[in-house]
């Protein structure tokens, strides 16, 4: 069942088994349950706003307790949506900054500089956060907010990422 | 000998012989400059892009800087993801938000904004050696390397690229003990001179404003306090720079946020009331140039975050003590 709300949330059912999918969704707790955890590992994923009214805390303790399980599995017709487009554009920007880095250390060397011993590890994969939540979603989304916070107000440059619309939190 | 060589030992002896006027003020050592990098943003006009590269991450940004007899003008536009423009005025920000028709009102406090990273370099010293790299050559135009060196392990080496003529930072690195590079940020284009007045610094939403809906709660609601939460041992060269309380999503208590920097790195320390802790995690975790440090204390969680090593986080975290009790 839960195979089958990943693949309605990838558009990938037919319209008439959404209406009954959607229908027996709406009126089971549980499976209501896990197609909000997975808009929420969703938004997660694409670094969305996390909305947190109302519906977390069961689903925390639960995705707490099994993170993994709870994950959708990409499938062969993934690139084809359109959440799996926004995922192949993130990866073609984590591609664009491994070969910028790469790029720019391999210049590096050419002009003397010595960077022989500088590994731009940070960039030689994708952020893993941007791919698969290391921890249960209600950590990651107070992890970030932390660190946006955090970053609001250091000293190191600013990032124009950071500017967020929800005012409370966006000073 | 090389030709970079050829040109270092030429840019060495040109001054003795009087041959380029222009060439003799340029800084002789690393720390001249650093001088002139921290000068350069109030003295030069600007206009580039460049990108700022992070945890894997990268975002490519638009500048625009102009400066006259009452300050430093700045229009910053993000290139990448939604929308946002910042406008500056010294210390004044106003931030765009387009998709959300929203202005952001809000203050400079202890942000710096690329190539503005260096300032109070007196400062700096007293954590980072300077020692002078070699020449390169960053968005079309030559470059010094300056290395500030870290004096201990409770911060990063950073390494700054300058411009010849007027020392603007053109290229900025920091880079761990194992050598990685967990930050940078550098120019993809630069065009530098006095035709950008203070006049072009606008936003290019300017005019749709009266339709915007403007926020001003970052100046009210963060106003600068002392909780009485203190740090006995911070690593040396660490001083607050700021402390708040503030509302954060999730929370229904105020978090008290304090800032530590030694000029360069920062730390932020976010305490928890009890009644509105949730320890989910303890421990130390790194996640991109970042590193965290959780811990719960006397029913407070506990978060510190900075782009600083795991040790100053845990020498900070784990020497907290409680405000005395006012009354």
């Amino acid at each position: 069942m839960k195979q089958e709300i990943s693949a309605l949330m990838d558009g990938e059912i037919d319209a008439r088994a959404a209406g009954g999918l959607i229908q027996q969704v709406a009126h089971d707790k549980e499976l209501e349950d896990c197609w909000a955890a997975y808009h929420l590992i969703g938004d997660a994923l694409h670094e969305a706003c996390i909305h947190r009214a109302g519906l977390q805390a069961k689903i925390y303790a639960r995705l707490a307790a099994e993170p993994t399980v709870l994950a959708p599995k990409p499938r062969r017709t993934w690139a084809t949506t359109r959440r799996g487009r926004r995922m192949s554009l993130a990866a073609a920007a984590s591609v664009v900054a491994v070969s910028i880095a790469v790029w720019m250390v391999d210049r590096d060397h050419g002009s003397g500089f010595n960077t022989a011993q500088i590994t731009p590890a940070q960039f030689s994969s994708p952020d893993p956060s941007l791919l698969q939540p290391a921890f249960a979603p209600a950590v990651a989304a107070e992890m970030n907010e932390y660190l946006q916070a955090h970053q609001e107000y250091s000293p190191s440059g600013y990032q124009l990422t950071t500017l967020r619309t929800n005012g409370a939190a966006g000073r | 000998m090389s030709q970079r060589g050829l040109v270092v030992l030429l840019l060495v002896l040109v001054p003795a012989s009087g041959f380029a006027a222009e060439q003799v003020s340029r800084p002789q050592d690393a720390l001249g400059w650093l001088n002139l990098m921290a000068e350069a943003p109030s003295k030069v006009a600007f206009s580039g892009t460049y990108v700022h590269q992070y945890g894997g991450r990268m975002e490519s940004s638009r500048v625009t800087h102009a400066v006259d007899g009452t300050g430093e003008y700045e229009k910053l536009v993000s290139l990448d993801g939604p929308a946002r423009e910042i406008v500056r005025k010294n210390d004044d920000i106003v931030c765009y938000l387009p998709d959300a028709k929203l202005m952001k009102y809000d203050r400079k406090r202890a942000r710096k904004f690329f190539p503005a990273l260096l300032s109070n370099v007196p400062d700096l010293l007293e954590n980072y050696s300077p020692k002078l790299g070699p020449m390169d050559r960053v968005a079309g135009f030559d470059c010094q390397w300056v290395y500030l060196e870290a004096k201990d392990g409770f911060r990063f080496d950073h390494r700054f690229c300058a411009e010849l003529a007027a020392g603007l930072l053109l290229r900025s690195m920091m880079i761990s003990d194992k050598m990685e590079v967990l930050e940078q940020f550098g120019f993809t284009q630069l065009s530098m001179g006095s035709l950008i007045t203070r006049e072009q610094i606008k936003s290019d939403y300017a005019d749709q404003q009266s339709a915007w809906q403007a926020d001003n709660s970052a100046l009210r609601d963060s106003p600068r306090m002392d909780s009485g939460w203190l740090v006995k041992s911070l690593p040396s060269g660490f001083k607050k720079a700021w402390e708040m309380k503030r509302m954060m999503s999730g929370k229904s208590q105020p978090v008290v946020h304090q800032v530590y920097s030694d000029g360069l790195a920062s730390v932020s320390v976010f305490i928890e009331s009890p009644q509105a802790s949730t320890a989910a995690i303890a421990g130390p975790v790194r996640q991109g140039n970042y590193n965290f440090f959780f811990r719960s204390f006397q029913n407070h969680a506990i978060t510190v975050i900075g782009e600083v090593p795991q040790a100053s986080l845990q020498m900070i975290g784990n020497s907290l003590s409680e405000p005395m009790p006012q009354k």
